[in-house]
């Protein structure tokens, strides 16, 4: 059994597809690892594979092409995820995907083992992104930026940003990946940017504006009075609103 | 009526929300909107929920009174005129100033404005519409934005906030015309279900014309809804459900709100409601009026005049189950959809899952088991090519047992069950020390 160890990125996990399928080894006898994610074990053969853009152009033309928009949506949404196994699970969805005559209809086939992770993969991504949409709390500062900080557990800054951009196209914003370390940033009237590499000013993130506290307050006051107390039910809070979004919410911060 | 004179926005925000928290229509769904890229907003079709409150409600729009004054006695109203609260307005520029700084923050998806009535409904709804007005074009708001049309304001003032919001809404307070006048003997029925005819009709004409002029303006484009009082009056659940079945089929309303009572008010009219509000009964609505809207049910299906309540234990599919045990078991990989949505423990997505992955290959257990069916509800109803999972007797008092064995947190006693059944093998926990004695048998081995 060989094991094509990819990147952590869609360009990475691509070039991994195209070089499994290159190999001419057989598909039951290929599998698809990111690098940092998964033990070593022992009667595998480990080929570390480079991104290339090229290559990884191809699988996205042929996945679209043969499967369909759709399909490469939920593929690529799938790939934001983080778990280890999501690089075999799409390997093995493209190969059935292509073999079928009909290759856009490829995720309505939930009986097969990977397609099944597929979609439950590109499901869990989904309903994280839905959640921050909600979850997601702007503060603004001084000097007019609207800045906010998340901690997600799958990689879901690409798939926010768009929905921000169009929401606020007049406004200068920031979201801020605590876990990964990565910027979605935005320009007013320009367009959105994901920025690697950058640390963040913890003065300039303290410096909030004049009318952001008063906001607070009123936010907060909002969020109380607006609950009726005979109905009172914590734990259906709970379960609507996991306690690992409040770290970053104004109305659960208590100061 | 204490009236304070220079109130600070904090202050009026508090008391409008808390008047408006009893009005539980909370969602933000029912259209998508792209933004036009020189103002700010747009909407969502699903709705998002932006935060949860601590009885366990979704906040997804800032819920607000314009004012809370009101001419209006309604019994079971916290903001009725002879209750001695603090009364308070807000300035359209108020309004306008709390929706965009929240959305700016996202902390809201929109907003929603009803008002208490202040001199009279054509007043109070002019009122509305500058704020709507402003709101839309000096702001150039393109939120979520949902109105409460006054009973008894004047057409052409509905027809012009129809033009800017998204949602309008009427309440229908209580199911039926008696119960309105006993409970509002200022509204009549008559009030509310004209201006509900008259969004009906603007939405469909609205519609026709975008069929023809597709950049013609939309009238109410995420349609209109409703909310009704539950325990407030001595109406059963069937005839509840009927009067709801009645406004999605005549209305074409897009959802009926089901609030329970809450005693606010002390009223020789009120129930006293010992147990507090009918949060179990509401819930139960609630299913009902998601079966009737998506699987296909009538009411006359679920409840009738000789059962005219829901079972208190069951969920109503499940209960309509089990009364027609005749209809199963049925075959996975053959029935059609609507055959299949009939099944407890199958929904629409998994109904839909099925039917498409049957067209690529049998479905076993295991797969239903990955489509999110629930298996512990639905083995009892279903084969799967030709054999069910375990051997059961398709029989009404054994699959209740069992079904109620899986069942949903119900409040304890509501069964009329106060006592429980002990064994020796519960963990009672029943302390004491072992003698002197007791230790000096262990050791020598006599115990």
């Amino acid at each position: 059994m060989t094991v094509f160890v990819c990147q952590d990125s869609i360009e990475g996990i691509f070039t991994g597809v195209y070089d499994g399928w290159d190999s001419r080894l057989g598909h039951s006898k290929v599998q698809l690892g990111v690098a940092g994610m998964d033990n070593i074990e022992l009667f595998m053969n480990y080929i570390f594979v480079d991104s290339d853009i090229e290559k990884s152009y191809k699988v996205t033309r042929t996945i679209c092409n043969r499967m369909g928009g759709e399909v490469y949506g939920w593929i690529c949404q799938a790939l934001l995820s983080n778990d280890k196994e999501k690089a075999n699970a799409v390997y093995h969805t493209i190969v059935a995907g292509l073999s079928l005559k009909n290759g856009k209809k490829i995720m309505d086939y939930l009986t097969h083992p990977n397609v099944c992770k597929v979609f439950e993969l590109s499901r869990n991504v989904e309903n994280e992104v839905h959640h921050y949409k909600g979850f997601v709390r702007f503060q603004e500062l001084c000097n007019g930026v609207l800045f906010s900080a998340i901690k997600p557990s799958n990689n879901v800054l690409t798939a926010l940003a768009p929905h921000f951009a169009e929401r606020l196209p007049i406004e200068n914003w920031v979201i801020y990946d605590e876990v990964r370390k990565l910027f979605a940033v935005h320009e007013a009237n320009k367009r959105w940017a994901i920025v690697v590499g950058e640390h963040i000013n913890k003065e300039m993130i303290n410096n909030l504006s004049a009318h952001e506290r008063e906001f607070q307050r009123l936010w907060k006051g909002f969020c109380n009075s607006i609950s009726i107390h005979e109905r009172e039910n914590k734990n259906l809070q709970r379960q609507n609103l996991p306690i690992r979004f409040r770290d970053n919410m104004v109305e659960f911060i208590i100061k | 009526m204490k009236i304070q004179e220079n109130m600070g926005v904090y202050d009026k925000l508090q008391i409008l929300s808390d008047a408006a928290k009893y009005d539980v229509a909370c969602t933000s769904s029912g259209i998508d909107r792209k933004g036009d890229g020189k103002g700010i907003g747009n909407a969502v079709a699903g709705g998002i929920c932006h935060s949860f409150s601590a009885d366990g409600r979704c906040i997804s729009l800032l819920k607000i009174l314009f004012t809370n004054e009101c001419i209006f006695d309604c019994k079971y109203c916290i903001n009725r005129s002879s209750n001695d609260i603090p009364r308070a307005s807000f300035t359209p520029d108020e309004v306008c100033e709390l929706t965009m700084g929240f959305y700016k923050r996202n902390y809201i998806e929109g907003l929603f404005l009803s008002s208490g009535i202040l001199y009279s409904p054509n007043y109070t709804m002019e009122f509305i519409y500058q704020t709507i007005y402003k709101l839309r074009n000096e702001h150039r708001f393109q939120g979520y934005i949902h109105v409460k049309a006054i009973p008894g304001a004047d057409q052409q003032l509905i027809n012009k906030v129809g033009y800017l919001v998204d949602r309008m809404s009427v309440n229908l307070e209580l199911p039926t015309a008696e119960g309105l006048k006993k409970m509002a003997p200022h509204k009549n029925r008559k009030n509310i279900l004209r201006p509900m005819r008259q969004i009906q009709t603007g939405i469909k004409e609205s519609k026709n014309e975008i069929a023809i002029y597709r950049n013609a303006p939309k009238f109410v484009p995420a349609g209109q809804s409703t909310q009704m009082i539950i325990g407030a009056t001595p109406e059963n659940d069937f005839q509840i459900v009927s009067v709801a079945e009645s406004l999605y089929t005549n209305f074409s309303l897009k959802r009926v709100f089901y609030s329970a009572f809450v005693k606010v008010n002390e009223d020789k009219n009120l129930p006293a409601l010992p147990g507090g509000p009918p949060l179990l009964r509401e819930h139960r609505l609630y299913q009902a009026d998601w079966l009737l809207r998506f699987y296909g049910f009538k009411a006359q299906e679920l409840l009738s005049e000789e059962r005219p309540n829901f079972n208190i234990l069951l969920d109503p599919k499940c209960d309509w189950a089990l009364r027609h045990l005749e209809n199963f078991p049925i075959e996975i990989n053959r029935a059609d959809y609507f055959t299949l949505l009939r099944i407890p423990g199958i929904g629409t997505k998994s109904a839909q899952r099925i039917v498409s992955a049957r067209k690529l290959g049998r479905i076993t257990f295991n797969d239903l088991k990955k489509m999110g069916v629930v298996l512990k509800r639905a083995l009892y109803f279903i084969t799967c090519n030709g054999r069910m999972m375990y051997q059961t007797k398709i029989e009404e008092d054994y699959i209740t047992r069992n079904l109620l064995n899986v069942k949903e947190k119900l409040p304890q006693g509501i069964d009329g069950v106060n006592y429980k059944q002990i064994s020796l093998f519960d963990d009672m926990k029943f302390h004491s020390n072992p003698t002197s004695t007791d230790t000096w048998k262990i050791t020598t081995g006599q115990m």
